[in-house]
């Protein structure tokens, strides 16, 4: 018997599902992890830890934010800057600068975009940024949240959390939707974890130029990739979110080659509405 | 009688007078005498055993160096061993995923 509960979190809708009898205490336990994490990890609440460290430079960081902010700096390298937590004044120049649901969708600004790469110093418990750093960790954040959902859920039995998007599972075998130019296909996912990057939902535009939320790192402003979004399954939902990125901001053609390269499965749609498989899936 | 005592006396004495000549020539006086004083054979001793100390030397260093080596080798076999196994859990641990013709129980989106 399949429990399942949804919540908002994080700016999104988050599902829980666990293949138990009795699962009420995992998935209480699940969406109080999503809070607290949220409460940590946002950029949108002035008396969160993340606000505080971008407002201050520096503080003396929980746990969870030093070990988040340690794998985003790991997904910097690993992905060659591509994935980069530092791009948070770049989303902002962008517009969107509060919770995403209070984003006008229409108005006038002018983009200039905002210097990424500055440094991130991990000094024991505490974090220190480099003049005029700020990060945001939304994505990453959220894919954390959703392994760790996952975890807490497992205790009672197979579990899968989709948080918006990123969808991480523990035991058993879960059909999951992804969706294509022409429909959706189902993908079934062992222990794994799924994410999508893509510029067809978090938009809005300014001076009629349409803007969305994937900042390339090295312009400083919207990506111009290519692809309308991309879809990768990773080991883990961190790992699916910073692949996710990185693949969809270097455009199709290198995006299939890097994902056959590092088995990573993946399912691309092209702006020009086509869809391709890649990273070992048919 | 008289003389034929004192011809096997003779004979003994001129037997022992034989055996002292044997010894004394056997003992080569002159040789012992002769290396000692030449140059090229003390040259010889002292290149032996300089030689001889530098064998010594080397052996040492070489034994040394092979302790060195075999630690330094024991200390790469455990890490391409750990790497092996690195590598297999990878492998193991690659996603496991394939398109199915199921019904979805909840769909992906950009997040």
């Amino acid at each position: 018997m399949i429990a399942s509960r949804h919540f908002q979190a994080m700016g999104t809708e988050v599902e829980l599902y666990v293949d138990a009898a009795d699962a009420a205490e995992a998935l209480d336990a699940a969406e109080a992890e999503f809070h607290r994490l949220e409460s940590i990890l946002t950029r949108f609440r002035p008396e969160s830890e993340l606000s505080r460290l971008n407002a201050k430079g520096a503080l003396e960081a929980c746990p969870e934010l030093r070990e988040v902010v340690g794998l985003a700096l790991a997904a910097r390298e690993d992905t060659g800057g591509r994935f980069d937590p530092t791009v948070h004044d770049a989303v902002v120049s962008a517009g969107y600068d509060r919770t995403f649901d209070d984003v006008p969708q229409n108005g006038t600004a002018v983009i200039v975009g905002a210097r990424c790469g500055g440094g991130v110093l991990l000094d024991g418990e505490r974090i220190v940024l480099d003049e005029g750093v700020r990060l945001d960790l939304g994505g990453i954040g959220k894919g954390y949240a959703a392994a760790r959902a996952a975890e807490l859920l497992s205790a009672a039995g197979a579990a899968l959390v989709n948080a918006g998007g990123d969808v991480a599972v523990r035991g058993g075998s879960w059909p999951v939707g992804v969706p294509t130019s022409g429909g959706s296909l189902t993908l079934e996912l062992n222990s794994t974890a799924l994410a999508t990057s893509g510029r067809d939902r978090r938009r809005w535009r300014r001076d009629d130029r349409e803007l969305h939320h994937l900042i390339d790192p090295a312009t400083g402003v919207p990506s111009e990739s290519d692809l309308l979004r991309l879809t990768v399954v990773a080991r883990d939902a961190v790992d699916a979110e910073v692949w996710a990125k990185a693949l969809y901001l270097v455009g199709e053609h290198e995006a299939v080659r890097e994902a056959d390269e590092r088995g990573l499965p993946c399912v691309l749609v092209t702006r020009d509405g086509r869809t391709r498989l890649a990273g070992g899936l048919a | 009688m008289t003389s034929h005592v004192g011809r096997l006396y003779s004979i003994a004495a001129g037997l022992f007078v034989f055996f002292l000549a044997w010894v004394a020539i056997g003992a080569k006086p002159w040789a012992a005498t002769q290396s000692a004083q030449d140059p090229r054979l003390v040259a010889l001793t002292q290149r032996e055993q300089k030689l001889r100390r530098e064998s010594v030397a080397v052996q040492r260093l070489v034994k040394h160096r092979y302790a060195v080596y075999r630690v330094q080798l024991r200390r790469r076999q455990s890490q391409i061993a750990a790497a092996k196994q690195a590598q297999a859990q990878a492998i193991a641990a690659a996603p496991s995923v394939r398109v199915v013709s199921l019904p979805p129980l909840t769909t992906t989106r950009t997040s």
